[in-house]
């Protein structure tokens, strides 16, 4: 009985091909956005987690506990000594991680007598840096600092905000290691630009040497990055934990990736409410189309449900045979959805779609740059099928049900 | 045998505010293989007396008896049951499904139950002949003259093989000719295979068929007669 009623209703489909496929290619578009949009959500998601990683916290560090409490204000005060900046060194080879010092300095950037921009310029050793982060893979102009240089390296965002090229002079006005105002002029060496809009807006970078002398950190350093070999950070954070006490640095603590990029993560998790919405979005377009093209198939075949019950078939057959018949277009419609889908998925994983104008001083929470790629995620693509034909399915129950509550008497009278 | 038995049977509708009696007390018995014609006027009740007789409604008043079986106390499911296995119609517009051929008009009807589907289509397509429509079993509604369809509707009414075939105004949306060899093969088929059929009609041409007249009148039978076969 079932098979011959998923017969009929094919059958049924063919009846108004142009309708059909009017109706498949509005679920087909609204499954095809939630494949490309859920693809690029993911992207984006998982590109600022490796962000996070690459370009802002490393997969942990370590640093004094007063640090820790106050670190989102920077302090300067609360250092790790150089003996122990070196024994964090050794730990870091002993573990096969990479570690580079750092200290980050709140300061005011100003460029020809310009108001100041707040930025946190960081102290560091970029030949040790730069195997730790990618900074220097993203320099755009000029060069990567070197460890005795006396320059600055600055982000594209702040160039375009101070208006400053390579070669010109930038005032940093910050207060030193025994919180001291300094200003310092610095010749802008090179430019960097990452994919991380965060960190192009907040840091600027010199060298731990120049800082030691004109900041008095003086081989200090206020936390140490650690970059692990794989992204599994959990044994080699519990290893560096084990040889913190072995080498007697108690006094200091660690913070993961993920307690530094706690915020994002927070407002990740909101994020993917957003993707419900988008499914609601879809629901609605599914919902629409099937009730109206099916509510019309009821209408029509009014005489033909009546003789069919006449005939001895059981209402819910009745209405199992809409369902199929609803089933069979939400179907039509996902495989439609899943062609564009992958198409516009495909370009977008290749090639990328660029939103700088759009995007350009805008901050929507995600670590990642003005072009957007997707991810692949075979798992939402067979969902958004599954999905849409169960919500075809689903939706057509209200004028399926329409169908069998006339009486059969008045149905075989309707012309 | 009695297949049908009306036992003061009356039936109303209630449109609005006001209720038209459509039936009034009727008293009828058809027995097995009679070939009756329910006649009389538009508005007489005679589609009201075959849809209560083909269970597709239920009297207001008085009892149906088909087979034996009361109607009166059935559920939609088990008059749906009974419809399937034991009466076949035959509408004034065929009602066939456009989508399916003439073959699967016929044989659909078989899958509303367990079927042994190689007996069912060799089955469908002798019922098919049997009607005269050997060659054509593969054509669509569409594709197939009034009267051919009106043969595709006859082979569906008796593919599960009733006791009973309901015929509303058979020939109406037929021309003369057509009609008339329609109501022929409906008896035929009454004779040969003693199929039991009960048609309404005002057509003076196929009220000649009948063995039995059945007259209403404003809802009441006004004569019963019955005519040699």
């Amino acid at each position: 009985m079932i098979k011959n009623l998923i017969i009929l209703s094919l059958k049924n489909l063919r009846r108004h091909t142009k309708r059909t496929v009017i109706t498949s290619i509005a679920i087909g578009f609204g499954i095809a956005m939630l494949i490309w949009v859920d693809g690029m959500l993911k992207w984006a998601d998982n590109e600022s987690k490796r962000n996070l990683v690459r370009y802002e916290n490393g997969n942990f560090l370590v640093c004094t506990k007063e640090f820790k409490e106050d670190r989102k204000n920077f302090p300067v005060d609360t250092v790790i000594s150089r003996e122990d900046v070196k024994k964090l060194l050794k730990i870091a080879k002993e573990t096969s991680c990479f570690a580079a010092p750092r200290t980050g300095f709140r300061s005011m950037v100003s460029f020809n007598r310009s108001f100041g921009i707040p930025y946190i310029v960081y102290a560091i050793t970029p030949s040790v840096d730069s195997k730790v982060f990618k900074i220097k893979d993203s320099v755009i102009e000029g060069e990567y600092l070197k460890d005795d240089s006396d320059g600055i390296l600055i982000s594209s965002y702040c160039k375009r905000e101070l208006g400053v090229g390579l070669g010109d002079y930038l005032t940093i006005e910050t207060r030193t290691r025994y919180n001291t105002y300094q200003a310092l002029n610095l010749k802008v060496v090179g430019i960097y630009e990452t994919p991380d809009p965060v960190v192009d807006r907040n840091q600027l970078f010199v060298t731990s040497k120049l800082a030691d002398t004109d900041l008095q950190t003086e081989g200090t350093a206020t936390m140490v990055i650690f970059k692990t070999p794989t992204e599994k950070n959990t044994p080699y954070l519990n290893k560096v934990r084990e040889l913190l006490k072995k080498y007697k640095l108690s006094h200091l603590t660690t913070i993961t990736w993920q307690e530094m990029g706690a915020d994002y993560l927070t407002l990740s998790k909101t994020k993917k409410g957003g993707s419900n919405i988008i499914i609601l979005f879809i629901f609605v377009i599914v919902a629409v189309g099937i009730v109206n093209t099916m509510l019309m198939a009821v209408f029509e075949r009014i005489k033909e449900i009546g003789m069919l019950r006449a005939l001895g078939m059981r209402d819910k057959y009745i209405v199992w045979s809409f369902i199929f018949e609803s089933a069979g277009i939400g179907f039509l419609g996902s495989i439609i959805g899943l062609i564009i889908g992958i198409g516009i998925s495909a370009y977008s994983v290749y090639v990328g779609l660029d939103f700088s104008s759009a995007m350009k001083d805008m901050d929507i929470g995600y670590r990642v740059g003005t072009v957007w790629y997707n991810e692949w995620n075979p798992e939402m693509m067979i969902t958004a099928v599954i999905f849409g034909v169960l919500i075809s399915m689903l939706v057509s129950i209200i004028p399926a049900r329409k169908a069998v509550k006339m009486k059969i008497t008045d149905a075989l009278r309707v012309e | 045998m009695a297949i049908v038995e009306c036992k003061n049977v009356s039936k109303e509708y209630k449109p609005g505010k006001v209720v038209v009696p459509a039936l009034k007390g009727i008293n009828l018995t058809i027995e097995k293989g009679e070939f009756t014609a329910i006649v009389g006027p538009s508005g007489s009740g005679k589609t009201t007396l075959l849809n209560l007789i083909g269970c597709l409604d239920t009297p207001t008043e008085g009892e149906i008896i088909l087979n034996g079986i009361s109607i009166k106390e059935q559920k939609k499911n088990q008059l749906a049951d009974i419809r399937r296995d034991n009466i076949g119609f035959v509408f004034q517009t065929f009602n066939l499904i456009p989508v399916l051929t003439a073959f699967e008009n016929v044989e659909f009807v078989l899958t509303l139950k367990e079927y042994d589907k190689k007996n069912g289509r060799e089955l469908t397509l002798k019922l098919l002949e049997r009607v005269g429509l050997k060659g054509m079993e593969n054509r669509k509604p569409s594709e197939l003259s009034g009267g051919q369809q009106q043969r595709v509707a006859i082979a569906r009414a008796l593919i599960k093989s009733p006791s009973l075939v309901l015929a509303d105004e058979p020939t109406a949306n037929l021309d003369s000719k057509t009609g008339e060899s329609i109501m022929k093969l409906m008896r035929d088929l009454n004779e040969k295979d003693e199929v039991t059929f009960i048609f309404s009609t005002h057509d003076e041409m196929v009220m000649k068929f009948a063995n039995r007249i059945v007259k209403l009148h404003d809802g009441k039978i006004v004569d019963d007669s019955r005519r040699k076969k």
